[in-house]
C-alpha cells in the first residue's frame, strides 16, 4: 500500500511539474487544473517529508503502558483506528504484531524498555511520545541494539495534534528547562541551611536505628544510606519530576509535582498535595505524613522518634535468656498430676451437685436410662456424636434459607453448641450417678454401712470412681511407661462413660421420657430392695434372720 | 473502534460487557436485590485460587480529547479497590489498573460515533466475574485497582457498575449531564466536592448489599435523585452548592438509612415505611406528609419519597 501510494504521488508530482509552468487554457478547467496541481504538489511534499521523515507526523488519540512479568507493551491509537503496538514478550520484539527482533529477557533492553514505560505512565501522551523520542537507553550491542531501532522506527513518525500541543522540540525543551529550574529549586532549598559534624553523627544513628527496626525500617534505611540529604524544607513544584528519592533532613517535603522514588523526612513532615505523585513509600520520621489529596504508590509510614530509639536500644541490649525451668521431681510431678485431678473432681461434683439439686429426677431418669440400657445408650451415644456437626451443618443451611431463620441464627448455633456441651456434661455426670448407685447398693446389699444413700452420695461415689483411673495415672506418673496403661484406660472409661451418657440424654430426652429407662425390673434384687427404707426386710437379712 | 487494551496476545476482543447486559433492564427494587444475590452468588462461587496462581498486570492508558463535546462513559469493574477523580485538562480519561490476568481482560473502547468510551475489566469467562476472597484479604500487599480519571472539560453521562468494590469516586467538578451508579456487595463513598457546572438531569444511585455513603449531592446540581438499596448502611448528605430544587426517591429494604439535609431548604418528605422507624425532628406533620419548617419560605425545595421496609430512617440538619 505504501508503494503503491508513493508511485502515484511520483506521479502526481511529475504532472505537477509538468502543468505547472503551462499557461491557462481557459478560465474554468484552468481553475481546476490549478487546484489539482496544488493537490498534487501537497500530496508529494506530505509523500517526500515522510520519506525523509521531515515535519508529518501520525496523531495518537491515546495511550496504553501495559506491563506484566511476562511482556511490556506500548500502544497507541492513531487517526483512522490504526494502532502502533510496540512490545517487548518472551525475548521477542514485535511491532504491530510484527516480530521484528529479539532480546534478552531481564537483560539491558528489557529492563531500560521497562523502565521508560514506568516513567511514562505518569506522563500524558504527548509528553510520553517525547519521552520515547528522546529516549537514548542503555549501551546496546548485537540483536539488542538492532531490535532498539527498530523500535525507535516505530515510534519516529508518531505524534499528537498540534490543537493545543506544543512542538516535540518545544516540549522537550521545556522539559528540559523544567528539570533546571527542579534542581535549582532544590539546590536553593538546600542552601538556605548548612551541614554541621553533629548531623552527621545524627545521620549516622538515624540509620543504625532505622535498621533496628524489622518491620519498616530498613527499606527506609536504604534509602537514607544511598540517597543525597537535603537539608531544611524542601518543596516539590507542581509539574516538575524529581527522579529517584527525596530524603529532607531538618525540614518538611512538600510534594506538589512528581518524585519517581520514596520521600523521606527526618524529624519533618511529608505532605503531598492534590495532583502530586510519590513513586515509592513517603515516610516521616519523627514527623506526620500528610494526605492532602496526592497520591503514594508506595506505603505511607510513620515512625516516632520514640520507637526508632526503643527499637535501637533493643537492638544493642540483647534479651536477657529466658532461665531455664528447673526440672521437675517425681514427687512434683505426681503432686501436680494429683491437684489437676482433684481441681477436675472438684468441678464436676460442684456441676453434678447442682444438677442434683435443681433437676434430681431427670438426672435420675437418665441414669436409669444408661443403667438399664447400656448397650443401645452407647449405640445412640456413638452415632450422635458422629452427627453433631451433620446436623449443626443442616440446621444452618436450613436457617439460611429463611429469612427469620438468618436473623435466629446467631442465637441457634451458639444455642445448639451449648446444647451439645450440656448433653455431653450432663451424661457423664448421670452415668457417675448410676455407677455410685450400682456401688452403693452392692455394698449396701453386703451390709456396708452408708451415711448418705442418695443421689448426692452416688454422684460422689460415681465421680470417684470413673476420675479413679485417672487419679492412678497421676500418682504412677513417676514410674515412667507404666503410666501410659492407665492412661489410656482412663480416656477409653471416660470416652464410654460420656457417649453412653449422651445417648441416655438423647434416649430419654434429656431425662423427660421417663418410660425409657425401664424401672420395672421384674424381680427386685437385694441391691435394690437396699434402696428401700430400712423397716423394709431385705433378702440377706431374711436369710441371715433364717439362719 | 473499540478495542481493549494491552492484550498479552496481541488479539482483539471485542467481549461485551456482561454484567451491564444483564443488568440493563430496569425493573424497580428488585434491581437492587438483584445486584446482591450477583453479588453474593459471584463472591461464593469464587474459586479459592492461590494469589501465587495469578498473574497480575498493570495498565495505564490515557486518552487525548480530540473535540469531542460530550461524551458517555461507562465504567465497570468487579472486584478491588474502585477510585474516580476529575482529571486534567486535554485528556478526556487516564485510567490505572491493576489485574489478574488470568482472570479479566481489560476494556476500553472507544466510539466516536454515539461518542462514548467504556472501561473496566470483563471477564475472560462467559459466565461471570469470579472473585478470589483470598487476593481481596492479601490488600496488605497489593490488591487489584482501578482509577480512573476523567475529563472535566466537557459534559458526561456517566454510568459506573460496581461488583465487590471498595470504591471512592469523587465527580466533584465534572460536568456531569447524568449520573448512574450500580453496585453490588460494596463499601462505596461517592462526594461532589465541587458544584457541576452543568445542570443535570438525575443521579441514579442502586446499591446491593452495601455500605454506601454519598456526600455533598446538592453540588450534583440534578434535578432527580433516585436511591434504590437493598441491604446496608446508607447516608445521604443533601449539602453542597443549591442552585436548584431537587426530587428525590429513596428505597431501602433492610438497613439504616441517615438522611443529612441542609436547615436552609426547605424539606417534604413523603414516608412510606413497614418496620422502620423514623426521627421526625424538625418536621411537622401535614396530612401524610412532614415538612420542614421553612418549607414554605425556602428558596430550594427537596421532596423526598422515602420508602422503608425494616430498620430505621435518621434525619440530622446540617447548617
Amino acid at each position: 500500500m505504501h508503494l503503491s501510494s508513493c508511485r502515484r504521488s511520483l506521479g502526481a508530482l511529475v504532472l505537477a511539474l509538468l502543468l505547472a509552468p503551462a499557461p491557462a487554457r481557459a478560465a474554468g478547467t484552468g481553475r481546476d487544473l490549478r487546484e489539482d496541481a496544488q493537490a498534487a504538489l501537497n500530496s508529494s511534499l506530505l509523500l517526500l517529508r515522510r520519506m525523509l521523515h521531515i515535519g508529518t507526523q501520525d496523531d495518537v488519540f491515546s495511550h496504553a503502558i501495559s506491563v506484566s512479568g511476562r511482556e511490556a507493551t506500548l500502544e497507541f491509537e492513531l487517526a483512522a483506528g490504526r494502532t502502533r503496538a510496540v512490545s517487548l514478550r518472551g525475548g521477542r520484539v514485535f511491532v504491530d504484531g510484527a516480530q521484528v527482533g529479539t532480546y534478552a529477557p531481564g537483560g539491558s533492553l528489557d529492563r531500560a524498555w521497562r523502565r521508560v514505560l514506568a516513567d511514562g505512565a505518569q506522563l500524558e501522551t504527548r509528553a510520553l511520545l517525547v519521552a520515547l523520542h528522546n529516549w537514548r537507553g542503555p549501551a546496546l550491542s548485537g540483536v539488542e541494539l538492532a531490535a532498539k531501532a527498530r523500535v525507535d522506527e516505530a515510534l519516529r513518525d508518531l505524534g499528537v495534534r498540534a490543537a493545543g500541543a506544543a512542538a516535540p522540540q518545544a516540549v522537550a525543551a521545556a522539559a528540559r528547562a523544567e528539570r533546571a529550574a527542579e534542581r535549582q529549586a532544590v539546590t536553593a532549598a538546600a542552601g538556605s541551611q548548612a551541614i554541621r559534624l553533629e548531623d552527621i553523627a545524627a545521620l549516622d544513628t538515624i540509620g543504625r536505628q532505622l535498621r533496628a527496626l524489622d518491620d519498616a525500617g530498613s527499606d527506609v534505611a536504604e534509602v537514607v544510606r544511598r540517597t543525597p540529604v537535603q537539608l531544611g524544607d524542601v518543596t516539590v513544584e507542581a509539574g516538575r519530576k524529581v527522579d529517584g528519592n527525596l530524603v529532607v533532613y531538618r525540614g518538611g517535603a512538600d510534594v506538589f509535582g512528581e518524585v519517581s522514588g520514596s520521600v523521606v523526612a527526618l524529624f519533618g513532615d511529608v505532605t503531598y498535595h492534590r495532583g502530586a505523585v510519590i513513586g515509592k513509600d513517603a515516610v516521616s520520621i519523627g514527623g506526620q505524613v500528610l494526605d492532602k489529596g496526592g497520591t503514594v504508590r508506595g506505603e505511607v509510614k510513620t515512625i516516632a522518634r520514640a520507637d526508632l530509639e526503643s527499637a535501637a536500644s533493643n537492638r544493642e541490649a540483647p534479651e536477657p535468656r529466658a532461665a531455664p525451668a528447673p526440672a521437675m521431681s517425681a514427687l512434683d510431678l505426681v503432686f501436680r498430676d494429683v491437684r489437676n485431678i482433684v481441681a477436675v473432681f472438684i468441678a464436676f461434683a460442684m456441676l453434678g451437685f447442682g444438677t442434683v439439686f435443681f433437676g434430681r429426677r431427670h438426672l435420675e431418669i437418665v441414669a436409669d436410662t444408661a443403667s438399664h440400657s447400656f448397650g443401645r445408650s452407647f449405640v445412640v451415644g456413638l452415632l450422635g456424636q458422629l452427627l453433631l456437626l451433620p446436623t449443626f451443618a443442616m440446621l444452618v443451611v436450613g436457617l439460611v434459607f429463611t429469612l427469620v431463620g438468618i436473623l435466629l441464627l446467631p442465637f441457634a448455633a451458639v444455642a445448639y453448641v451449648i446444647a451439645a456441651i450440656v448433653a455431653l456434661v450432663g451424661g457423664y455426670l448421670a452415668v457417675a450417678h448410676a455407677v455410685g448407685e450400682t456401688f452403693t447398693r452392692r455394698r449396701m446389699a453386703h451390709g456396708a454401712f452408708v451415711r448418705a444413700p442418695n443421689a448426692y452420695g452416688y454422684l460422689f461415689a460415681g465421680l470417684v470412681g470413673l476420675l479413679g483411673l485417672w487419679a492412678a495415672a497421676a500418682l504412677t506418673g513417676w514410674m515412667g511407661p507404666v503410666v501410659i496403661v492407665f492412661r489410656v484406660a482412663a480416656v477409653i472409661v471416660t470416652w464410654i462413660a460420656a457417649t453412653t451418657g449422651f445417648g441416655a440424654v438423647l434416649l430419654s430426652r434429656a431425662g423427660l421420657r421417663e418410660t425409657f429407662s425401664g424401672r420395672h425390673f421384674g424381680e427386685a434384687t437385694d441391691e435394690y430392695l437396699w434402696a428401700t427404707p430400712p423397716a423394709t426386710p431385705t433378702a440377706a437379712r431374711m436369710k441371715m434372720d433364717g439362719k | 473502534m473499540g478495542h481493549t487494551a494491552g492484550d498479552a496476545d496481541g488479539g482483539t476482543h471485542e467481549d461485551g460487557w456482561e454484567v451491564s447486559t444483564r443488568t440493563s433492564a430496569p425493573p424497580t427494587r428488585n434491581r437492587a436485590v438483584a445486584l446482591a444475590i450477583t453479588a453474593f452468588v459471584c463472591l461464593a462461587a469464587a474459586a479459592p485460587r492461590s494469589a501465587a496462581a495469578q498473574t497480575w498486570r498493570t495498565i495505564t492508558s490515557a486518552r487525548q480529547l480530540h473535540g469531542e463535546r460530550e461524551m458517555a462513559v461507562h465504567v465497570q469493574y468487579g472486584a478491588g479497590r474502585f477510585r474516580l477523580s476529575p482529571g486534567t485538562g486535554g485528556e478526556l480519561y487516564r485510567m490505572e489498573m491493576r489485574y489478574d490476568e488470568d482472570t479479566f481482560i481489560p476494556v476500553r473502547e472507544y466510539d466516536p460515533a454515539v461518542p462514548s468510551v467504556r472501561l473496566g475489566l470483563s471477564s475472560r469467562e462467559r459466565s461471570g466475574v469470579h472473585v478470589s476472597l483470598g487476593d481481596r484479604r492479601r490488600d496488605g500487599e497489593n490488591p487489584p485497582t482501578l482509577d480512573v480519571a476523567l475529563t472535566p472539560d466537557i459534559p458526561l453521562t456517566l454510568t459506573l457498575e460496581m461488583g465487590a468494590v471498595e470504591a471512592v469516586a469523587d465527580l466533584g467538578g465534572l460536568a456531569l449531564r447524568r449520573v448512574t451508579y450500580r453496585t453490588g456487595a460494596s463499601a462505596t463513598h461517592v462526594t461532589f466536592s465541587r458544584p457541576n457546572p452543568v445542570e443535570c438531569e438525575a443521579l441514579t444511585i442502586e446499591a446491593g448489599a452495601a455500605e454506601f455513603r454519598a456526600d455533598d449531592i446538592a453540588n450534583a446540581n440534578c434535578a432527580r435523585v433516585t436511591f434504590r438499596g437493598g441491604v446496608g448502611k446508607v447516608s445521604l448528605d443533601f449539602g453542597g452548592s443549591w442552585r436548584r430544587s431537587m426530587t428525590g426517591d429513596v428505597t431501602v429494604g433492610i438497613g439504616s438509612l441517615s438522611l443529612r439535609l441542609p436547615r436552609d431548604v426547605g424539606v417534604e418528605v413523603r414516608l412510606n415505611r413497614f418496620l422502620a422507624s423514623f426521627d421526625a425532628a424538625g418536621f411537622e406533620k401535614r396530612g401524610g406528609a412532614y415538612y420542614s419548617g421553612n418549607f414554605n419560605s425556602a428558596r430550594y425545595r427537596l421532596v423526598l419519597d422515602v420508602n422503608a421496609t425494616f430498620g430505621g430512617v435518621e434525619v440530622a440538619w446540617i447548617n
